[in-house]
């Protein structure tokens, strides 16, 4: 049995979900949006066991043999949100949510992915290590309180972007004139200076042993936000050298990742830098028309297996 | 210089941090408020080229010996001169700076954070429970039922209390409550204390067993938090720091003449 959990309207979710019925594959959907409704009971003694139940169904997670986890914020769901942070819908929410994460830390079944294995994605500095011992380049780095150390970082560099330091998303920008002269903010809080470093933007979707390779041709500084920023966006499938395929293979392992989406960008001198791996990729966005990504995630699944798996098996 | 990152009111700690002092070490309380200060510098990929801003005092970041890490997120309570509205974000980047600085770090670090966790490992009690008995240590089982009632109290499984046996590890040093040695006859208590942190590739680490289990524990909980008010147990942090610093020292030394040796 393959579990899938998180919101049944998610996109991704969506996808994987669609490829698997197509495959006849038997997928347990444990739907955030009807969490109320849901109960969970996890044991730890000589076994780990957990079962779930909701609208009269009950499910036994022993016969997982692999699961795919896109759950959202426990407190977001519409109906724990109208009753408040401190209702017991709240804490009702965020005890399934821990059991299954917990349980999904604990089963030998493939998980795309733990989130313990997503934890690197909160912090950019941190990740940008992880990229770096990957042998990856990375861009010179900077966070900072001192304002003369900004200033002195921006002009040695010239062109420099700042961006958040956590995972909590913000837009890559130009270190600008008119920013320039706010430099003394960073006092408040350290804040990250990159390098900025011109190129044309790939994401590479590493799934098991395979990748799949969009590229971005875009204006703007973040192709993510190219609408707020006048821009536009053109995507297509492409292919990458092999050691650098190799290379987002190798880091999405050293990761602990079944599934990840690889930021690189291409320098015109032909150098590949890596910004960040996403954890939980929202692929969709860059999928081929012909779904190829969702369907090889379903395969991965269905599989049960992932060669990372021997570096990066349950932790407990 | 040792530094201990605290909560601002965490009394403990700026009172180990007080008693270091005047026992003649070099010592500051690291809390949110400093990230605020205008000395920061973290230099990916080069972090003895950093500084901190730590109590009042610009550091220069191999100028640290070893760090104490006494909390496990940055709470939007330490960052009441924020502005409302941008103190979960604030919140977030300076944990986001942390992990990445502490991670970074080449002198020890008591304990080295993981990204959920800035004192370590983010394990679950079942998780716990589970390691305990991998490592053939016994364990009271552990199940958590999420139903959900509408008008249900708060509530959760107490499994620990005052009759409960605690263990505070200190690397390969074990204390009781109080900051006691333990006896000989506690011995079994030490070593599945011990294994557990071992285990865990923490140096610090509290552990509860069963009252009355002290021949053949059996394990309860465990966390990250010791008790540092104990004399014996601020001595053995120190100490642990100190040794551990050391080997720091003389392993990049012995890197150092390697590479030396490389070259010529």
């Amino acid at each position: 049995m393959i579990l899938l959990w998180g919101l049944a309207g998610d996109s991704p979710l969506a996808s994987v979900r669609n490829e698997l019925s197509r495959m006849e594959r038997t997928a347990l959907l444990i739907d955030q949006r009807a969490v109320l409704e849901t109960s969970v009971e996890l044991s730890v003694g000589d076994t780990v066991a957990c079962t779930v139940q909701w609208n009269g169904l009950r499910a036994d997670l022993e016969k997982v043999t692999a699961a795919y986890m896109r759950p959202y914020d426990p407190l977001g769901v519409p109906a724990v949100t109208s009753a408040g942070k401190d209702s017991a819908a709240a804490r009702h929410a965020v005890a399934v949510y821990e059991a299954l994460r917990v349980w999904s830390e604990m089963t030998s079944a493939l998980v795309v992915n733990r989130l313990s294995a997503m934890g690197s994605n909160s912090s950019k500095p941190y990740q940008m290590e992880l990229i770096r011992a990957a042998g990856f380049a990375v861009p010179e780095t900077l966070i900072t309180t001192d304002p003369a150390a900004a200033a002195a970082f921006c002009d040695r560099l010239e062109e420099v972007v700042y961006k958040s330091v956590s995972g909590v998303r913000s837009i890559v920008s130009r270190v600008t004139a008119g920013k320039r002269a706010q430099l003394d903010a960073v006092a408040a809080c350290p804040t990250q200076f990159q390098q900025y470093v011109s190129g044309v933007d790939c994401r590479v979707h590493v799934v098991g042993d395979d990748a799949y390779v969009c590229e971005l041709v875009s204006e703007a500084d973040d192709y993510r936000y190219v609408e707020r920023q006048g821009a536009k966006v053109t995507r297509r499938q492409v292919d990458l050298p092999v050691e650098c395929l190799d290379r987002c293979r190798a880091l999405a392992a050293a990761l602990g990742l079944p599934v990840a989406g690889i930021d690189l960008r291409r320098t015109p001198e032909g150098e590949w830098f890596c910004f960040e791996v996403n954890p939980s990729p929202a692929f969709s966005w860059f999928d081929a028309p012909d779904g190829r990504i969702a369907r090889r995630i379903a395969a991965l699944l269905a599989d049960g297996a992932w060669p990372g798996r021997k570096h990066s098996g349950p932790p407990c | 210089m040792l530094v201990v990152l605290a909560y601002r009111y965490d009394v403990a700690a700026r009172a180990l941090v007080q008693r270091w002092r005047a026992a003649g070490e070099q010592a500051a309380l690291l809390t949110c408020g400093d990230l605020a200060r205008p000395g920061w510098r973290y230099v990916a990929g080069n972090p003895a080229a950093g500084c901190a801003d730590v109590d009042g005092q610009v550091i220069a970041t191999p100028a640290i010996r070893a760090v104490i890490t006494r909390m496990p997120a940055v709470g939007e309570a330490e960052l009441e001169y924020v502005h409302e509205d941008d103190r979960a974000y604030a919140a977030a980047e300076m944990q986001a700076f942390l992990l990445a600085w502490l991670s970074a770090l080449e002198c020890p670090v008591l304990n080295r954070p993981s990204p959920s966790n800035l004192g370590g490992p983010w394990w679950s009690l079942a998780q716990w429970v589970q390691r305990a008995r991998r490592l053939g240590v016994a364990a009271r089982p552990v199940t958590h039922r999420a139903v959900y009632v509408a008008d249900a109290p708060p509530g959760s499984e107490r499994r620990v209390d005052a009759s409960s046996i605690l263990v505070d590890v200190v690397g390969d040093r074990a204390f009781l409550a109080g900051g006691r040695e333990p006896r000989e006859s506690e011995a079994p208590l030490v070593d599945a204390a011990v294994s557990l942190a071992r285990d865990a590739g923490v140096e610090l680490l509290r552990v509860y067993f069963e009252p009355g289990s002290e021949q053949t524990p059996v394990f309860l909980e465990a966390d990250l938090w010791i008790d540092i008010a104990a004399d014996s147990v601020a001595s053995a942090v120190a100490d642990r720091c100190r040794e551990l610093a050391d080997a720091a020292v003389a392993s990049r030394g012995v890197k150092s003449a390697d590479g030396a040796a490389t070259t010529a």
